[in-house]
């Protein structure tokens, strides 16, 4: 596999302050991608995440805060290097593949002149899977394909950066887990450090070795998917990655008195605080504390909504969890923590 | 993401065209208040308002009967069973890219002595000849040449009103002609509104049939004194200019009222039976069609054979080849380069409104557009006496190719303007970053992204002005440099003088050039047929 150029670059944001008129939408922005790191940027449409990428792609100049790409300030107080400067890649989310040229003009398109007719382009190609379509113009591909061509596009001229803005949004779901997965593999070969922007909880985790959560133009919390998941930092990160059910309880010397029982918590040792229970942290047993109001069923497990305690619950069972509506049960905590967070108001 | 912006150059270019584009009009409404006679005593005398209400009365009668033609034409073909749909859906609009005073030196010719018409009335032994002149003359080329705007935007209308709200009409109790009139019909009155003042601002500024039917208009008025008393002829401008102002004033309080339906997936129109009606309506198509498009093809042919093979007076006539080449090289040329510098000039200003919505911009695009109710004549008499008035005028410009041209450029550039905006709005922003993250400067992304990507909308524009170049009439005559003739003005010479045996080859050289270009350039990309 061809590497990048000059090695994995790190990229350090700083401060990063920007507002459209008088909306802000990136409030004191930090961040730091090692080399080589794949980074996810999670949180919900209108957050800032998008802004974000195109002030590191040098598309949008913020009004305060500094970015470096390696050793060199690409953004800061007194220094400005445009973004055809930068060489920074980037994957759009409509992939802006130019429809007026072949796939072979599109890829080489960010190499310089007398590298266009050399062999980068076909190199590029064969790398994300398209040898032998360089004539073809974009128009006659599938979204797969589209979608690769942006990739080789953003690839060809090696990079220091990879950006990608929801790439793979545009595709069905079938076809969205087959193109990640070959992106994912190629990103991990390359080593390349890149930066993912997502809406999709799912897609953070599986492309990101680490996740960063924005919300509110803030990021949130930056940690590797699992810690992200296990020890989310807030209750809002909490219920964003995963399913999550917050139950209001009383704490006492660490242990919260739920309606499903005595729970062993962490985050909280003294008083009122919400308590994060994941569906695979719970279990149906036999008993008589709630009722089954529906049942989902999802091939690998089955998610059953237990109403208990005038609220509902969900629980990850097994395949078959030989449940029927209306019947009695009680729902039982089965891992060893939880986290707890302290209530608000 | 918010538009940057724009950079000052291109504010400036803006700016400067917009003043070009202004110039001829406020030099025109300045010069009549500045000029030795009142144009307050002139615009009430009898030789003002006489002309005026003949111009009324014209532009009247053909918005009338060309709006019931074009409306009625419009419905037969797009929502009937009538036969041939296709066929007359192309042969329709080519009154459009026809000059209105070949369609009248076509129409006189075929019923003077010698002409077609003449010859067969002669044949089944009616030995008379008619004369075609006057308000009747005026009116019925003006028709036969101006429905195509009244057609057109309802024939678009009708075809793209949804399918269910008919059906849902029809389902909720109308008959078929009940959900016609009160479904349809309101539907395409902004349409036929919008059709029709285009048609009686043509009439108003119409100069070639009016002239070659001997109806005394303002616009002929105009000619007839811009040389003798030009303080009237100028009167007379303001008076015209006033009309035309009227005419879109009206027009923007139309189409602001415009109704836009998702034409998506609106399926195929509700088609009505004709039944017994059906030959009628064959025969009405057939009639307009053989008026509007056969009879002036098959005149202008017979003009030009007779050309070729007749003799007048005992002395043969021969056809001078090199005089034929020499006014279609000068139309051809004059127009391609008129074409290109009209697109190249309001570019700026299509970036600035399509892409950085700037304020100056607007204005500067609301100067444009508004230029395109400047009728021709207007354009040229403000030029004539500006390079008459100013020595300094007269020096640069006085008999040159550059005046022409930028008249030319202003009377038509309102005409790319629109298109060239569509283009540069359709070059998506992404394209541009995607661009710039690959490393191309401004240079290289202009060359690359945004000509190829407008190319087609750029073509269409200035394939527009070309076409209305080549068949232009009172810039021509007016403002040509001496010894400069272009096919219109050497056709209309001619027929002015008497017929001369070149002037129907040159005229079949003009008419066969438009259909082409306008098939080549407009027709083929327009979604109406």
């Amino acid at each position: 596999m061809p590497r990048v150029g000059h090695g994995p670059v790190p990229v350090l944001i700083e401060g990063l302050h920007h507002s459209y008129g008088a909306e802000p939408v990136l409030i004191d922005v930090e961040l730091e991608i090692f080399p080589g790191e794949s980074l996810s940027l999670l949180g919900p449409s209108g957050c800032g995440k998008t802004t974000l990428l195109r002030a590191i792609a040098g598309l949008e100049r913020p009004e305060q805060g500094v970015i470096r790409l390696g050793a060199v300030e690409v953004t800061g107080p007194e220094t400005w290097i445009p973004p055809e400067r930068r060489r920074v890649g980037m994957v759009f989310q409509d992939w802006a593949l130019f429809d007026h040229m072949t796939v072979a003009g599109n890829v080489a398109y960010g190499l310089d002149r007398s590298r266009r007719r050399g062999d980068r382009v076909t190199e590029t190609l064969a790398m994300v899977g398209l040898a032998g379509l360089q004539d073809r113009m974009p128009a006659t591909l599938s979204g797969g394909e589209r979608q690769r061509v942006a990739l080789a596009r953003a690839l060809a001229p090696h990079p220091q950066v990879l950006l990608l803005d929801e790439p793979f949004s545009n595709l069905d779901t079938s076809l969205r887990m087959e193109v990640r997965t070959d992106v994912h593999r190629l990103l991990t070969d390359l080593a390349i450090t890149s930066i993912l922007v997502t809406h999709d909880q799912q897609e953070a985790f599986v492309m990101g070795d680490r996740v960063a959560v924005m919300s509110e133009r803030c990021i949130v919390q930056v940690d590797t998917p699992h810690g992200l998941y296990a020890r989310p930092a807030t209750r809002g990160v909490a219920s964003f990655v995963g399913e999550a059910c917050l139950l209001r309880s009383e704490v006492r010397d660490g242990v919260a008195a739920t309606p499903i029982g005595l729970v062993p918590v962490e985050g909280i040792g003294w008083g009122t605080a919400d308590v994060l229970l994941r569906p695979e942290d719970l279990a149906v047993v036999p008993g008589d504390t709630g009722t089954v109001e529906l049942i989902e069923f999802y091939g690998h497990d089955t998610m059953v909504f237990v109403a208990l305690d005038g609220q509902t619950m969900r629980v990850r069972t097994g395949p078959d969890p030989a449940l029927r509506r209306g019947q009695r049960v009680g729902v039982e905590f089965s891992v060893a923590r939880a986290q707890a967070f302290p209530a608000r108001g | 993401m918010q538009p940057g912006k724009a950079p000052v150059l291109l504010r400036v270019s803006g700016l400067i065209v917009a003043c070009g584009f202004a110039f001829p009009g406020a030099y025109l409404v300045w010069h009549n208040f500045t000029g030795a006679a009142d144009p307050l005593d002139l615009l009430f005398s009898r030789r003002t308002l006489e002309p005026l209400g003949r111009t009324l009365r014209l532009a009247a009668g053909v918005s009338l009967a060309a709006s019931a033609l074009g409306t009625a034409l419009a419905w037969l073909t797009t929502r009937t069973d009538l036969p041939w749909r296709r066929f007359w859906r192309v042969i329709l609009p080519i009154p459009l890219v026809l000059p209105t005073f070949i369609g009248a030196a076509a129409f006189i010719r075929t019923l003077n002595p010698g002409g077609l018409a003449n010859d067969a009335l002669s044949g089944l032994g009616v030995e008379r000849t008619f004369e075609l002149r006057g308000f009747f003359g005026a009116w019925l080329v003006l028709t036969l040449f101006t429905y195509p705007y009244v057609y057109l935007p309802v024939a678009a209308r009708l075809r793209h009103l949804p399918r269910a709200l008919e059906e849902s009409a029809r389902l909720l109790g109308d008959t078929a002609w009940q959900a016609f009139r009160r479904i349809c019909l309101p539907q395409v009155t902004t349409a036929v509104g919008a059709g029709t003042l285009l048609v009686f601002l043509y009439t108003v500024s119409d100069f070639g049939a009016v002239q070659l039917m001997r109806y005394d208009t303002l616009t002929r008025a105009i000619a007839t004194n811009h040389l003798a008393n030009p303080p009237v002829a100028l009167a007379l401008g303001l008076i015209l200019l006033l009309v035309a102002a009227a005419v879109v004033v009206t027009e923007r309080s139309f189409s602001r009222r415009r109704i836009d339906f998702d034409s998506g997936g609106a399926g195929r129109p509700v088609e009505y039976r004709l039944g017994r009606l059906r030959a009628p309506a064959l025969g009405f198509v057939v009639a307009a069609a053989l008026l509007g498009v056969g009879a002036p093809l098959v005149a202008v042919l017979d003009w030009s054979v007779d050309g070729l093979s007749r003799s007048r007076g005992g002395r043969p006539l021969t056809v001078d080849v090199g005089t034929v080449a020499e006014s279609a090289w000068n139309t051809v040329s004059v127009s391609s380069v008129t074409a290109v510098l009209a697109v190249t000039a309001v570019l700026p200003i299509a970036y600035l409104v399509g892409r950085y919505r700037s304020r100056v911009g607007a204005g500067a695009h609301a100067v444009v557009i508004s230029t395109f109710a400047l009728p021709g004549l207007l354009i040229a008499l403000s030029m004539l006496f500006w390079t008459l008035k100013s020595d300094l005028a007269f020096e640069l410009f006085g008999n040159t190719m550059a005046l022409l041209v930028f008249a030319y450029m202003v009377r038509f550039g309102s005409l790319a303007m629109g298109v060239t905006v569509v283009a540069v709005r359709s070059v998506p922003a992404w394209l541009h970053d995607a661009a710039r993250t690959l490393g191309a400067g401004p240079a290289r992304r202009f060359a690359t992204i945004d000509l190829p990507v407008m190319g087609p909308g750029l073509l269409a524009g200035a394939g527009l002005v070309l076409l209305s170049v080549m068949k232009e009439l009172p810039i021509s005559l007016l403002i040509s440099p001496l010894g400069f003739s272009t096919l219109a003005t050497r056709i209309f010479g001619s027929f002015e003088d008497a017929f001369v045996a070149e002037a129907g080859i040159m005229a079949t050289t003009l008419v066969l050039l438009s259909l082409l270009l306008s098939w080549f350039l407009v027709i083929r990309r327009a979604d109406h047929l």
